[in-house]
């Protein structure tokens, strides 16, 4: 196990996130027992001053995990590879760390989005002075507490499987995937054009239906069309990425390798890339949350919850064109600057 | 709608209270009605829970039970950063000043305004007139460091009453006055409360009546307020 200063700041930011959402869950389970927003009693007014501390530290919470979240990816990109034999990048560590490695980034990330979606709810609960999201927001928090625990309990174990004795082999993990070049040029059956086209006909479905729904406040089927159509433009803009556009990030075809993208010898194009895949996969889902919020409370919440539907619809938006353009920027450059395409 | 703050079975101890009398609520079931336009003095013996009853109906604390209501909005019940933002309508003249010692008595009155529209110019002219009611002009320039206890009292309460609050509680505003200063603060606040704000005051001084011309007298004690016939 390496004591680098970099892993053990997010290991203990780790802990402490955990701890600060354990100690919010123990207020989040007695609002779900007995909250009740029109009693007056004493042990309501309690709870009202402990929900809004147990607010507060989930807030730090969710600072603290993208803070962590963020120095581990750095870490593990640029980083650990210097320390683990054969590793190039982050498939290598990876690899190091066997099933925990992929188990800690998936964890952290579904994680990440729930208090995305969480924190994005109180910012309509604050909005509001008597706070009527409060139960909704306790059960996302108790929602949270078992995928954190998962995420440091998977996080310690990475830690501690990482062998720096053993050599990994990065390109075999990236190549050896391949028996044939033909094969290197098809995902899951289809060709890597048949992505792209997929790639590019959601991205301008999504980007409609973004705009739209930004435009459009109060209409909850464009807010249900925008998140069906962000959940299955992710996998497909992911794999348009790693198996075609890459490679105009690298120079080189079939190099399909997610992590690569994050070393500063491709400019750390990786962490704007990825953000804005993960901030489309957020705010779309966040738009749709509080769309059907807004349909069964009142007026207030109602107006608010639209309010922030929109700037989600808005921020899905901005994300699935930076996404857009970080990712195809380069394959355009190379076609004006060479004439031709990778492939010929 | 006429400005109005009311209590509902409003009650307060202290957290964490050790003591002989712990467990019983310092303020117990309070149920009444401050009207906008009326000055209503609340007195009672000292320790009775006078300055509590002003600090909660200020926002300033928490009830143990119970609602303070303003305006039909419960607003202890609030998120703190909406009482916050509501106590901008609030002038408080606290017992002790809690004035800022490293400002001028002018800075100190102009502090309530800025948030305020308007600029240094318009929080000055008006600072320096609300001063002039109290008979504190000539104290403008002066740290307050250098201020006596009656000094202080006037600019803490020029302070509270410069911004035009909808609500004012003053909690025993001329203990250390002379009886001219006295009334000269009990005439801002009967004007303060004829424009429509309600006035709480807190005092357990025999002789209020030379000084403050009261609409509604409340008595505390034993944690219940009950009104003086």
């Amino acid at each position: 196990m390496t004591r680098h200063p970099l892993l053990l700041a997010v290991f203990t930011t780790d802990v402490l996130t955990f701890l600060l959402i354990l100690g919010a869950s123990a207020t989040a389970f007695r609002i779900a027992l007995h909250w009740d927003q029109q009693d007056t009693g004493a042990k309501q007014l309690r709870l009202q001053a402990r929900s809004e501390t147990a607010a507060l530290a989930v807030t730090w919470a969710f600072g603290l995990h993208l803070f962590a979240t963020i120095a581990l990816v750095y870490a593990v990109t640029n980083i650990l590879p210097d320390m683990v034999p054969g590793a190039m990048c982050g498939t290598g560590v990876l690899q190091a760390m066997h099933s925990s490695g992929p188990r800690m980034v998936i964890y952290r990330l579904v994680g990440l989005a729930i208090l995305w979606v969480w924190w994005r709810m109180e910012k309509v609960n604050q909005s509001l002075p008597e706070a009527p999201l409060v139960p909704i927001n306790a059960r996302v928090v108790l929602l949270a507490l078992p995928v954190f625990g998962l995420a440091l309990h998977a996080s310690w174990e990475a830690a501690g499987a990482m062998d720096f004795q053993q050599p990994v082999d990065c390109c075999a993990v990236i190549y050896d995937q391949f028996h044939s070049l033909q094969e290197a040029r098809r995902t899951l059956g289809a060709g890597n054009k048949v992505w792209l086209k997929a790639f590019g006909a959601l991205t301008l479905a999504l980007v409609a239906a973004a705009m739209t729904a930004w435009k459009s406040p109060g209409r909850r089927w464009i807010h249900m069309l925008l998140a069906t159509l962000a959940l299955g433009w992710l996998p497909i803009a992911a794999i348009a990425l790693v198996r075609v556009l890459a490679a105009y990030h690298y120079g080189v075809l079939h190099h399909h390798c997610p992590w690569c993208l994050f070393l500063p010898e491709h400019h750390l194009a990786g962490f704007l890339i990825w953000a804005a895949w993960m901030l489309v996969a957020m705010e779309a889902v966040t738009a749709l949350v509080l769309a059907s919020l807004s349909v069964r409370q009142p007026p207030p919440v109602w107006r608010s919850a639209c309010d922030h539907a929109r700037k989600a619809a808005r921020n899905t938006l901005l994300a699935t064109l930076l996404f857009a353009l970080l990712s195809t920027g380069p394959g355009l450059w190379w076609r004006l600057h060479f004439g031709m395409w990778l492939t010929g | 709608m006429p400005t109005v703050l009311a209590c509902r079975h409003l009650a307060y101890a202290y957290p964490n209270h050790a003591g002989p009398s712990a467990g019983t609520p310092l303020l117990q079931d309070i149920d009444a009605v401050f009207p906008g336009g009326q000055v209503v003095l609340v007195s009672g013996r000292s320790g009775a829970g006078k300055s509590t009853l002003l600090h909660l109906l200020a926002g300033l604390l928490r009830p143990s039970s119970g609602e303070i209501v303003a305006d039909g909005q419960p607003v202890s019940r609030w998120l703190t950063a909406h009482r916050d933002r509501w106590r901008r309508r609030a002038g408080i003249v606290f017992q002790q000043d809690h004035l800022v010692s490293d400002l001028t008595v002018l800075e100190n009155v102009m502090l309530p305004l800025i948030p305020r529209s308007g600029g240094p110019r318009q929080w000055r002219a008006c600072g320096l007139a609300m001063l002039a009611r109290l008979d504190a002009g000539d104290l403008a320039p002066q740290p307050v460091a250098t201020l006596s206890g009656g000094q202080r009292q006037r600019v803490a309460a020029a302070r509270a009453l410069v911004d035009a609050p909808d609500y004012v509680v003053a909690d025993e505003p001329t203990a250390h006055q002379d009886l001219d200063n006295a009334r000269r603060l009990g005439r801002l606040l009967r004007q303060t409360a004829d424009r429509g704000a309600v006035v709480v005051v807190a005092a357990h001084d025999r002789h209020v009546d030379e000084w403050l011309d009261v609409d509604q007298h409340l008595i505390l004690d034993n944690g219940y307020l009950q009104p003086v016939p």
